[in-house]
């Protein structure tokens, strides 16, 4: 029956169905051929359940809140501000890419977008400094991956609404290592610097105090969104939802107060949002669907007997589902590649033994790897078209050591999970 | 015949502008109830209740716009290595797959919703609202997915079968490009007010 799924889910994909449908065939494939009981009829209820589902509500908020945003202006002030502080490590400028990155990723509930609003406010700096093209792009592809680690994510909702953990744990347990995560890309920026002969011709300009402190109000608003959408969390004012609600009132408010906000701007950010909120919900709903004609038909029990039955240390299969992803992710899109796998990959983890959220991490760092693995990794595409010329090699290229750094984190995540469930356990007694 | 697919088009990028108006309309309401809750600790707008309702009538008032700006994922890894022919006929096959999911989330709504009015069933809560409305109202958005999904394929094989092979593939194929050109010009938008 594993075969069966695994065999029309891949074989379909492969043909170039669209995804939400090929969920929904998978589904009615298992229904139809191996389920005691027709499960059809319940799922009108299922998809009613799913389509208002509260948590989900957030997902348009925060790409809504992403829209908005690019008109603010807030993203350009904040990279002024991170350069004149951090560009004196060896690397300049790409400290500043990745601590931008990061800390607009506070912000942001996606990669895709915080790779192409720190690419658009940095990649005119790169000719004049001096950077090698591959080493910089490949950084911002990177780095605009922590927008799915660091809290908001639209990933880690739509895998807590799968696979049915604490969206708000899951922020808390992507912090630490969103952090680490950074900080491992800008040590690996120091290595590649120091080792490289031709970054002598980095051109970092002097920076005074007086100039530190004069751009340092440019990180305030960013912080005042993280307050609002992650915070109010935590202070317990609000549900991830309601975060999400009050974060994207801020940034209408911050857009407003910059002049950025139309009426034309805002019914083209509609537009846009619903259509990326439909296209992802289809997946989610049809993955819904997927994931109860599998408990209904008893194949949810027999992963888990099956990977009960294997001889093999969960740390071995562990690394092999961690392998699987890499390969994946190289060949899929991400976000679809996530939908469509968790029914099948979360209760094989539960089995095994981990924890559901420690392994959202884990995931979440899986698929940052899948949007910077050439052939399809939609950061590199984004990032190419941002610079508009030279060859796309460039950017797949300087982006691969960084895939290092994320294999190390998930190194440092199998070796000391506390770097993952420390804060959650923390937070909530 | 164009007439028809310009009306399909404006009408489904209307209905998105309203569904994302509906998505303005939960977060003020969200805030508004957080706003209270954590203020007078009372709830002033039963947003969690509302909210719901509305975000699924926002999701299938949009789904019809998805299906026209060709924004449905497809994986294009194998699709590009086979024949143009081949392609076409693939597309084809993934248009009929979206027509028939389209077609079966709308029967299996509007199944619930006749079924939940028949009985009057209503919410659990303090509204107690009759769930058959907002589902119909749901429902209708299904219809209209169905309803598109169902124009695009017979658009797309008339195309085909007419030998206008280009214009099928202008709706039919898989066009990577097209997000990523979107995620620029939104970067541009960015770089414009630096």
């Amino acid at each position: 029956m594993i075969a069966v799924l695994l065999a029309v889910l891949f074989g379909l994909l492969a043909l170039g169905i669209p995804v939400a449908a090929v969920l929904a065939i998978c589904a009615l494939v298992l229904d139809h051929w191996f389920s005691f009981f027709p499960v059809m009829p319940a799922i009108g209820e299922l998809i009613w359940s799913g389509s208002s589902s509260f948590a989900l509500t957030a997902v348009p908020l925060f790409i809504l809140t992403g829209e908005i945003l690019l008109n603010s202006g807030i993203a350009a002030r904040m990279f002024k501000s991170i350069d004149s502080w951090v560009r004196v490590i060896p690397g300049g400028m790409l400290h500043s890419i990745v601590g931008s990155s990061a800390l607009f990723a506070a912000t942001s509930g996606s990669s895709v977008a915080t790779a192409a609003t720190i690419g658009t406010v940095s990649i005119p700096q790169m000719k004049p400094g001096g950077y090698a093209p591959p080493l910089f792009l490949g950084t911002i592809a990177a780095g605009g991956t922590l927008g799915i680690l660091i809290p908001p994510s639209i990933n880690m909702i739509i895998y807590g609404v799968l696979a049915e953990v604490s969206i708000g744990r899951l922020y808390l347990a992507g912090m630490i290592p969103g952090v680490i995560l950074a900080l491992l890309f800008s040590l690996l920026i120091v290595i590649i610097t120091l080792w490289q002969t031709r970054a002598i011709k980095i051109v970092v300009p002097e920076t005074s105090w007086k100039e530190r402190i004069s751009v340092l109000p440019g990180i305030v608003p960013p912080i005042m969104l993280f307050v609002l959408m992650v915070g109010s969390i935590y202070l317990g004012i609000a549900t991830p939802t309601e975060a999400a609600a009050l974060g994207f009132l801020g940034a209408v408010a911050m857009t407003a107060f910059n002049g950025g906000l139309s009426a034309a701007m805002m019914m083209r950010a509609f537009e846009r949002t619903i259509r990326t909120t439909c296209m992802v919900m289809l997946i989610v709903l049809c993955a819904q669907v997927l994931n109860f004609a599998m408990v209904g038909v008893g194949l949810a029990e027999q992963i888990r007997t099956f990977v009960g039955g294997i001889d093999a240390p969960p740390l071995v299969i562990l690394i092999c589902i961690v392998l699987a992803y890499l390969v994946l992710g190289c060949f899929m899109e991400s976000l679809s590649l996530m939908i469509a796998t968790t029914p099948i990959v979360v209760p094989i983890i539960i089995a095994l033994g981990y924890d559901p959220v420690w392994f959202g991490v884990v995931f979440m760092i899986l698929i940052e790897a899948a949007l910077i693995t050439p052939p399809i990794g939609m950061n590199l595409f984004v990032v190419q078209s941002v610079r508009g010329e030279g060859s796309f090699n460039d950017v797949a290229r300087g982006a691969a050591p960084f895939v290092l750094a994320m294999l190390v984190m998930i190194g440092l995540l199998i070796a000391f999970p506390g770097l993952a469930t420390w804060l959650p356990s923390y937070v909530r007694g | 015949m164009d007439l028809i697919d310009k009306i399909i088009d404006k009408t489904a990028s209307l209905f998105a502008r309203i569904a994302g108006m509906l998505i303005v309309v939960i977060a003020v309401m969200v805030a508004v109830d957080v706003v209270a809750r954590n203020t007078s600790g009372a709830v002033l707008v039963q947003s969690y209740e509302l909210s719901s309702y509305l975000f699924a009538i926002s999701l299938s008032l949009g789904m019809a716009y998805v299906g026209l700006s060709g924004a449905h994922i497809r994986l294009d890894v194998v699709y590009v290595r086979f024949p143009h022919r081949i392609r076409r006929l693939l597309d084809v096959l993934a248009l009929a797959s979206l027509t028939g999911v389209s077609a079966f989330l709308f029967y299996l709504g509007f199944e619930l919703a006749v079924k939940n009015f028949t009985k009057g069933v209503v919410s659990t809560s303090h509204l107690a609202i009759p769930l058959a409305t907002p589902q119909f109202v749901w429902v209708f958005g299904l219809g209209v997915f169905a309803l598109t999904s169902l124009l695009l394929s017979i658009r797309h094989a008339a195309y085909l079968l007419s030998g206008r092979g280009d214009a099928a593939d202008r709706i039919g194929s898989i066009n990577p490009e097209k997000e990523i050109e979107e995620a620029i010009e939104d970067a541009n938008a960015e770089g414009a007010r630096a």
